[in-house]
């Protein structure tokens, strides 16, 4: 089954962007979604199951940093790129803090995006353009919580997780 | 009081007796007409029926007295006197005869008195100790205040007796001689005498021992006199004080509470007359609601057990108008405590009161002012942030994320492979480098206006961010710490913390001179704060008066600005300034900063 991507912005014209850039990776990703709102956006992770979510911050409602924490608490396997247009010393900080796997300044997407959505789909993390390896460690917290899940989680063991 | 004792009582050596070389020369002190006339109508009988002769020069109401007294005594002297044994002279006439400049001309009164003397001696063919004469010519004279006048006429009849023979009754009222200055010429007076007739007593005194303590007697006597009137004195200066005191109402009650006294303040203020008012309850002074409610007699009461009571109120004239009284009453005790009246002032205090209540209405409306002030200024501050966020969030959420995906789109132009020449492709570079700096530019701007994440990442990032940006603007180098225990605040303490941060930073740029500023977000046991603190050369506070602006052209809204941000979140807002630098400080009590929720589900 081809990687399926979520794609959260408020602004359409963002979402096309996105597509766009995807579409032209050659990539075999699906986008499998989209949605304008952090609420929808749960919802649809909650029935679809993306292994990626690009999450805008700045949205109407629940802001992206909230929406992270929110589904990292799903327990799922879905994992989250911040797609940005903030810049700060502290953004790496506030998205591992929410949970989240990793960011892309907007103004960097084409350098970017690709990258970091592979470097997800791969076990790593992405903080703006230096990348982490994949190792699986406690360093990858989503992941490391999806294990814990399936060995103890009250749902059990779910399909499409190998 | 030994010396009061000693100016007021002439020794008794001045008080010795005159040597005198002839009969009697007797005076008499006297409080009471009777007492005088009785002793003088003695006298009188006493040389008529004994055919001796008397001289008697009086003043008319005296004389009568003693014509009325004689009469009582069955004592004709229509015979006596038309033999002329009897000779009854008016005082003032006969004063008026023998005075010249003021004073008793010598040669006139030998003159006059002479030539009565051997008259009614003649008519009495009597011998040389046949003649009484009473003279109150001296008296009319010490009456008159002409002292020495008096004392000059005791003299000449000392002299006359040494010509002639006769017993000499002198009288004065003792009421003359009531006050401290008289004490020198009674003594001189009783040194003319050789006997003083005791208070009270019509018998005549012989002994120098009798004549001495009679002296001392009167003399103590005296000094009461002069205590009395000096105590009437007082009460008429006091009573014509307590009358023409215009501007308070000073009247008294009886126990009962009916007028009995009534000064011209009081008819001044509330119109009565004193003859109309006078023996009427006090009650009618009150509105009607307060007699129904029993205050005049409550006030009465309050008088009576404590003392004294004052009150302020409504009081009605006798036109029926009303005036703003003060009152005090206070209760008039006997000697045994009982309550025998009331006194009552009472001022007018309607323009104080109303002076009051316009002062009142004033401040009330210099607070309500202050409060309209302060919910225009808060209002100000609000709009102003719903406006700069408004416009920050349209730069950032909109024309941000348009010129983001331009920028996307224009490096997707870039990478993917074309028939584009290279200038075509150097022109498309330059194009995607425009566009990042329109985006980085609006992100600024957005930012300044409004830091997007102080809402969604909270003030640890929001300053941080800012302060990256401010040490880029200005050179100045800061450093940030913060507790790891901050929550996330309520959003306008967030923001109210932030704008201070702001200001306080700008102010450090623009007037500190400070190369370095420290930023600490801090945690006590009840409050949060921020503090920011520069090294420069101290801050003249007026400066921070005005808003500041700093370079990127983003407004502060001044100390004034920042005080009031405070207050509105319950805040504190403290600066102190000195020769390392100025430091301030913003402090938010808890209970005033309730951390938002983040675990709103969707």
């Amino acid at each position: 089954m081809n990687p399926r991507i979520l794609i959260v912005d408020d602004h359409e014209i963002v979402r096309e962007g996105i597509r766009t850039l995807l579409a032209r990776s050659g990539k075999n990703w699906e986008v499998c979604g989209e949605a304008c709102n952090a609420s929808d956006a749960i919802v649809a992770i909650k029935s679809g199951h993306p292994e990626i979510v690009v999450l805008d911050v700045s949205m109407p409602g629940i802001s992206g940093l909230q929406a992270a924490r929110l589904i990292s608490k799903l327990d799922l396997s879905t994992r989250v790129l911040i797609f940005t247009m903030h810049e700060s010393a502290r953004l790496e900080s506030e998205v591992r803090e929410a949970g989240a796997h990793g960011y892309v300044s907007k103004s960097q997407a084409t350098r970017d995006l690709v990258h970091a959505i592979q470097t997800l789909l791969s076990g790593g993390t992405f903080f703006g353009s230096a990348s982490e390896p994949s190792n699986g460690s406690s360093e990858n917290p989503g992941r490391g919580l999806t294990f814990f899940s399936i060995l103890t989680g009250p749902n059990g063991l779910r399909p499409g997780w190998a | 009081m030994a010396a009061k004792e000693a100016s007021v009582l002439p020794s008794a050596r001045n008080a010795l007796p005159h040597p005198l070389n002839h009969s009697a020369h007797s005076v008499q002190f006297y409080f009471e007409d009777r007492l005088l006339i009785e002793g003088l109508a003695g006298l009188v009988a006493t040389a008529l029926v004994s055919r001796d002769a008397a001289i008697v020069i009086a003043t008319k109401a005296h004389r009568e007295t003693l014509a009325h007294e004689l009469k009582d005594r069955n004592l004709d002297t229509t015979r006596a006197i038309a033999d002329g044994r009897f000779v009854c002279l008016d005082a003032s006439e006969t004063l008026g005869r023998i005075m010249l400049n003021g004073m008793p001309d010598p040669e006139r009164f030998s003159h006059l008195l002479g030539g009565l003397i051997a008259g009614a001696r003649t008519a009495a063919n009597s011998g040389q100790e046949g003649l009484v004469i009473f003279g109150e010519m001296v008296a009319i004279l010490w009456a008159e205040g002409k002292h020495q006048a008096a004392i000059r006429l005791e003299e000449l009849w000392n002299e006359l007796a040494t010509q002639y023979s006769f017993a000499l009754r002198c009288a004065y009222p003792m009421n003359g001689f009531n006050k401290r200055e008289h004490a020198e010429s009674f003594a001189r007076i009783c040194a003319e005498h050789s006997s003083v007739l005791p208070l009270g007593s019509r018998a005549m005194v012989v002994s120098d021992d009798d004549r001495q303590r009679t002296i001392v007697a009167l003399q103590q006597k005296l000094q009461v006199l002069e205590y009395e009137s000096t105590l009437r004195e007082t009460e008429r200066r006091f009573r014509l004080l307590v009358e023409a005191v215009q501007d308070y109402a000073i009247f008294t009650l009886d126990a009962d509470g009916r007028v009995n006294s009534w000064n011209v303040g009081a008819k001044r203020l509330k119109g009565y007359e004193a003859s109309e008012i006078i023996g009427q309850h006090f009650s009618r002074f009150y509105p009607a609601e307060d007699i129904q409610d029993g205050k005049p007699q409550r006030e009465l009461s309050i008088a009576t057990s404590e003392g004294h009571v004052e009150d302020e109120g409504w009081r009605i004239r006798k036109d029926g108008s009303r005036f703003w009284a003060n009152v005090v009453i206070t209760a008039t005790k006997d000697a045994h405590g009982g309550v025998i009246g009331f006194s009552k002032v009472t001022r007018d205090f309607t323009e104080r009161m109303q002076v009051q209540q316009t002062l009142q209405d004033s401040q009330r409306k210099l607070q309500d002012s202050e409060r309209s002030l302060r919910e225009l200024s808060f209002h100000l501050l609000r709009t102003q942030d719903e406006e700069r966020r408004r416009i920050g969030r349209d730069l950032h959420d909109s024309l941000g994320q348009y010129l983001s995906v331009l920028k996307m789109k224009l490096d997707s132009l870039k990478s993917s492979p074309s028939k584009m020449s290279a200038s075509d492709l150097a022109e498309l570079n330059n194009c995607a480098q425009i566009t990042e700096d329109a985006v980085k530019e609006v992100r600024t701007i957005s930012y300044l206006l409004y830091p997007p994440m102080l809402e969604e990442m909270g003030l640890k990032s929001a300053i941080s961010w800012y302060l990256d940006g401010f040490t880029k603007r200005s050179g100045i180098r800061t450093t940030f710490e913060v507790s790891p225990a901050l929550p996330r605040l309520a959003p306008d303490v967030e923001l109210a913390i932030f704008r201070v941060l702001q200001e306080s930073l700008t102010n450090v740029h623009r007037h500190s001179g400070s190369s370095a500023a420290d930023v600490r977000l801090l945690l006590d046991d009840h409050n949060f704060i921020l503090q920011v603190s520069d090294h420069g050369k101290g801050a003249n506070f007026n400066n921070f008066e005005l808003p500041g602006q700093d370079r990127t052209g983003a407004p502060g809204v001044g100390l004034r600005g920042m005080r009031e941000r405070m207050r509105q979140i319950e805040g504190n807002l403290e600066l102190r300034s000195g020769d390392k630098g100025t430091t301030v400080t913003a402090t938010v009590p808890f209970r005033a900063a309730v951390p938002v929720s983040v675990s709103a589900t969707p």
